[in-house]
């Protein structure tokens, strides 16, 4: 009865780090191995996922249920996107099929319940890493897939250009949703800059977009990847003209690495997400894509990556459960980095050259440990 | 509007000496009645500017939403792509013909229930269809008139009325005045020409229904509607075969199988066609989301038995063992009248109850580690579970030995099996043994109010088989596998997964809500105490805060091993959210049933249950039939809060995920439309099922003193 109680205080804390995005209140942590809600397959307790997800047949994968470039429904019941991709290369790498995902749409309420029931075996779905989160709420993040941080997107014609900094926006009306870390780090941002803002709080961020439009706010604030898709949609139905609208550069509002997440304590589990990821990222570095997969697999040009597509006879992907070939899988059947990248985010004008998304030897933050 | 007739004019009266029928009508006094009223000069004044200010804002907000829904850039492409999605979301392309079958078993059985319980459906007078048509063309030609953008519109300038005219007047646009002018020109000539005999004559609403079919059938082949073409761009197509066919066969299909139920009406017994179809309706739901729309992969071995599954576990073994050991007590419960058999039934059960608990504890325990270290977590059996199980055993031998009773052998054993239906929640077993043994215990506490003759006891044993063959059917079914390859955790989603929330809850709730109703109005405190606490519970806490309860704390709650789908939770949590209201109407049904009706049932010989089961509870419903149908409106919508939880129902759908695709076409921004059109969705459909409730009433005479 105690063990209950305490996974019910647990649940209730992770509704409240949900809703809030900072809980610093919270004292209990989140004992995984005592979720009661474990299924009738698999190992039940804590660990186990991989195992659980290989007699399941198909890998259940919580994803946001929209997120520009990130997780789109599709009408397939499948969703498209960066986050979505790298779903579908943990199906690749697990199973040797892409397709062996099913898709989750999770708000953002219930995005970390969700994990803790077992309804889902690994969160895609636009999360930050926060200490909070890492620590309170019975969680464990793999390697940060895409470097976010909130930024501010005004017009061109009140003088805001690509260069505009928060010192240029006092006395301004800034817009954004309510009761999140982008109204506090927004208020923050602007004390430090010693700019006074004028802040509208609105329920949901299309709101925030509608003022916007309408001249009612000079700015907008959000995580940076929600105003590029929202600017790249305005242009491409004719709204604005391109350049209208400017979003200023990733002054240090805030930092947001979104990566996967799964349950604690899993480490069998987390080496499989964490080795799909830096598959991904070893192959970027070394020009491996989905295009020319297959003349690697073929001869391999670096025993590295022998090694990671299972060419080798020193090949690891055994000895995590998993198949040789199966990070061959992942690369021929999503893609590496950049593949997932372009294919889902450039279209949407996210240039990675220049960004921390850009691979370490050019300045960027995607960086992986060696495969050996 | 007035219900008089309006056409015909012929000025005022003069002669007072007539008959008052028919009253004085005609474009003069229809001002006066409708726009000015009043008894003065003055009040007439006043009331006819207050009629052309609020006339105004109405042609305003008419002006706003029209122009609203036609203006260019809407991209209502958004809707028409998305369509399959909002309804089924993420089934299967190439197994769409199962939700096809699904609506076809829907449209036969109505028509069938038409033809045997509406009998036609009543008729409906040419006046009032007339009147319909003139409103509708009027409606019609306003729209044509007033589509468009104006730039200038807003509320504070308030240029009231302004008719201009933005966009050309396109070809549909003048096709679509031209068709409210002849739908005008047409019910106002036919009233005109016919005058007071239009309310004489009626066409059956069937009729009406058929010509709507066929209408719709011609409109969805010759409309063009937009669709996205490229990322950003629209324009407009016909629809797809593949909504057009399907639907066109499905009306063919209603209309066939009206005038095949017609014919079987006159060859066959009425009584027994309406016999079939109540256990058609009951079934064709179950079947179409278990079966139809499931797909689901039956493992043999495990119905039949053989293979891994041993026999007494198999669908098959439970479905024999327990229609045969279970039928042979009911047999007995349902005429208790035999001493000696109810001492064999009940020492039989006691024995088993108490013997089988010890077995189960000592198999799985050592009882020195209990005396010194309690009962550790892995035991199969709670402590306090065997000790109340085997307690329940004791009390039925003695009862069994003690009472020279039959008829109150038979109480006990429906108290204990009551007290035993509980506990199997705590104890770890198959979960279809759970269902079988908690509705066991429910038709033994049943059987002796409902037997008596010999024909009464065959009837509640034949009802004690199908419930347990529909329980174990409905878990082989709810076991398998599903064959649907898709790219989501379930079958069921949009438009599909709302009229399942609704259909089930609605179902599960009602039982539920009678149950509690009486459990209010009855003589004991305990059962009043229980119901009261639990309606009051339930009502006063808003229905979101349980529908969170239900997905993301229920987990937490329940026993360990037990886990329910979130779509199951959630399917509970709207039953017994429902069961509350539905109890409270319920429950003022029972209290306009005047003292007598009891009395004078049991005077006929009826026992409590009986009076409450054949003579109260019908009346009562009744009574109440207006509440519940309105509470069923509102349960309809309800399922929308779903949306809130994360669920993909179809608000969820249009709010949450057609606004957020980018490729391979773009709808950011479409979140407005979607939910225009959601509104005007759950509209249609709430808007009909009340009228047609309401049809339904005024033939049964409700409404009516």
């Amino acid at each position: 009865m105690i063990k209950r109680l305490a996974v019910l205080v647990a649940v209730l804390a992770m509704i409240a780090a949900a809703c809030s995005g900072s809980s610093e209140d919270t004292t209990t942590t989140a004992p995984a191995d005592s979720t009661t809600a474990a299924p009738d397959t698999g190992g039940g307790q804590t660990g186990g996922t991989l195992a659980e997800v290989i007699a399941r047949g198909s890998l259940r994968c919580g994803v946001s249920t929209n997120a520009i470039g990130f997780a789109e429904p599709q009408d397939d019941g499948s969703f498209n996107g960066f986050d979505a991709d790298y779903c579908r290369a943990v199906a690749a790498a697990v199973f040797g099929d892409a397709t062996k995902v099913e898709f989750v749409g999770t708000t953002a309420a219930e995005r970390f319940t969700a994990l803790a029931n077992r309804e889902v075996d690994v969160l895609f779905r636009n999360t930050t890493w926060t200490q909070s989160r890492d620590t309170e709420i019975g969680g464990d993040f793999g390697p940060t897939t895409f470097y976010d941080g909130q930024q501010v997107m005004g017009k061109a014609s009140f003088g805001f250009d690509d260069a505009s900094t928060l010192e240029d926006v006092d006395g301004a009306k800034l817009c954004t949703n309510a009761g999140t870390t982008t109204e506090k780090n927004i208020t923050e941002g602007a004390a430090v800059a010693g700019a006074t803002i004028e802040l509208v709080t609105v329920e949901e961020f299309p709101q925030a977009m509608e003022q916007f439009r309408s001249g009612a706010c000079d700015l907008v604030t959000t995580d940076g990847s929600g105003l590029f898709g929202e600017r790249f949609a305005a242009v491409g139905s004719g709204e604005i003209e391109d350049g209208d609208w400017v979003i200023f550069p990733a002054a240090p509002i805030s930092k947001e690495p979104l990566g996967p997440m799964y349950r604690q304590n899993d480490s069998e589990w987390a080496d499989v997400i964490n080795w799909v990821v830096y598959a991904t990222f070893i192959a970027d570095e070394q020009d491996v894509s989905k295009a020319n997969v297959a003349d690697a697999v073929a001869s391999p040009p670096t025993p590295e990556l022998g090694r990671l597509l299972g060419v080798g006879d020193d090949e690891l992907q055994t000895k995590m459960g998993l198949s040789a070939d199966a990070f061959a899988n992942v690369i021929s059947q999503v893609g590496n980095y950049n593949d997932i990248y372009v294919s889902n985010l450039e279209q949407l004008g996210f240039v990675r050259a220049g960004t921390p998304n850009d691979q370490w030897f050019r300045g960027g933050l995607i960086y992986s440990p060696p495969a050996r | 509007m007035t219900d008089q007739p309006q056409g015909i004019v012929h000025g005022v009266v003069e002669d007072l000496e007539l008959p008052p029928e028919p009253p004085p009508h005609g474009p003069k006094i229809w001002i006066q009645e409708n726009l000015l009223g009043g008894d003065t000069p003055t009040a007439r004044v006043l009331n006819g500017l207050l009629s052309v200010i609020f006339g105004l804002i109405a042609l305003n907000i008419l002006q706003y939403v029209t122009s609203y829904i036609f203006e260019p850039s809407r991209r209502w492409s958004a809707v028409t792509f998305n369509m399959k999605l909002m309804m089924v979301q993420a089934f299967p392309q190439a197994d769409l013909f199962r939700i096809w079958v699904s609506v076809g078993i829907f449209f036969v059985l109505v028509s069938f229930s038409l033809v045997v319980w509406g009998g036609g459906g009543g008729r409906l007078s040419m006046f009032s269809l007339a009147k319909g048509i003139r409103n509708i063309g009027v409606l019609f030609m306003i729209v044509a008139i007033m589509h468009g953008a104006p730039e200038t519109w807003n509320l504070v300038s308030l240029p009231l009325f302004t008719i201009d005219s933005p966009t050309a007047w396109s070809l549909a646009r003048v096709v679509f005045f031209l068709l409210g002018l002849a739908l005008f020109a047409a019910g106002f000539l036919y009233l005109r020409a016919s005058g007071d005999a239009a309310k004489e004559q009626s066409v059956p609403v069937l009729s009406l229904l058929v010509a709507g079919m066929v209408i719709i059938t011609t409109a969805i082949w010759l409309i063009k509607l937009p669709v996205p073409e490229g990322q950003f761009g629209e324009t407009t197509a016909s629809i797809a075969r593949t909504t057009t066919g399907p639907w066109t066969i499905l009306f063919a299909v209603a209309i066939g199988s009206y005038f095949l139920a017609r014919v079987l009406v006159r060859v066959f017994d009425p009584a027994l066609i309406k016999r079939i179809l109540l256990f058609l309706w009951v079934f064709s739901y179950p079947i179409i989301i278990m079966v139809i729309q499931r797909k689901p992969v039956l493992l043999w071995g495990d119905i039949l038995g053989g293979g891994p599954t041993v026999w007494w576990e198999s669908g098959l073994g439970l479905f024999v063992l327990f229609s045969l050991i279970g039928g042979a007590v009911i047999w007995w419960l349902a005429l208790s009248t035999d001493v000696t058999v109810g001492r064999v039934i009940a020492i039989a059960m006691g024995a088993v109850l108490a013997i089988g608990t010890w077995l189960v504890v000592n198999a799985s325990n050592d009882w020195e580690d209990i005396i010194r270290d309690g009962v550790p977590e892995s035991a199969a059996l709670p402590l306090w579970v065997a000790i109340v199980a085997a307690l329940a055993g004791i009390a039925l031998i003695a009862a069994g030995l003690l009472i020279p009773d039959g008829i109150e052998i038979a109480r006990v054993i429906g108290l204990i099996m009551g007290v035993v239906a509980l506990l199997v929640w705590f104890v770890p077993m198959l979960f279809v043994v759970r269902f079988l043994l908690i509705t066991f215990a429910l038709t033994a506490i049943a059987a002796p109010s409902f037997g008596g003759s010999t024909q009464a006891r065959v009837r509640v044993v034949a009802v004690w088989i199908a419930l347990v063959f529909l329980v174990v059917v409905t878990f082989v079914l709810g076991e398998a596998e599903t064959a649907l390859e898709f790219q989501s955790t379930t079958f069921l989603g949009g438009f599909n997964f709302s009229i399942l929330l609704a259909i089930t809850g609605l179902v599960l709730s009602f039982p539920l809500g009678v149950v509690l109703a009486l459990a209010r109005t009855s003589t004991m405190p305990i059962f009043r105490l229980l119901a009261t606490g639990y309606i009051e519970l339930i009502r006063s806490v808003p229905m979101i805060t349980w529908l969170f309860f239900g997905a993301v704390m229920l987990p937490v709650f329940l026993p360990d091993g037990i886990t329910f789908d979130e779509i199951v939770r959630v399917i509970g949590i709207v039953a017994i959210f429902n069961a509350a209201y539905v109890a409270e109407n319920v429950r003022g049904g029972l209290q306009s049933i005047g003292k007598g009706q009891y009395e004078a049932a049991s005077a006929m010989g009826l026992s409590t249950v009986q009076s409450t089961a054949l003579i109260v509870l019908p009346q009562a419903i009744r009574a109440v039939l207006p509440a519940l149908v309105g509470s069923i409106i509102v349960s309809f919508k309800d399922t929308s809060l779903v949306a809130i939880i994360g669920l993909a129902d179809v608000l969820f759908i249009a709010k949450s995920f057609v606004p957020g695709q980018t490729s391979p076409h773009n709808f950011l921004g479409t979140q407005p439309q979607m939910l225009f059109f959601i509104a005007l969705f759950y509209w249609v459909f709430t808007f009909s099922f009340s009228r047609m409730a309401l049809r339904y009433e005024k033939s049964i005479g409700l409404g009516e003193h």
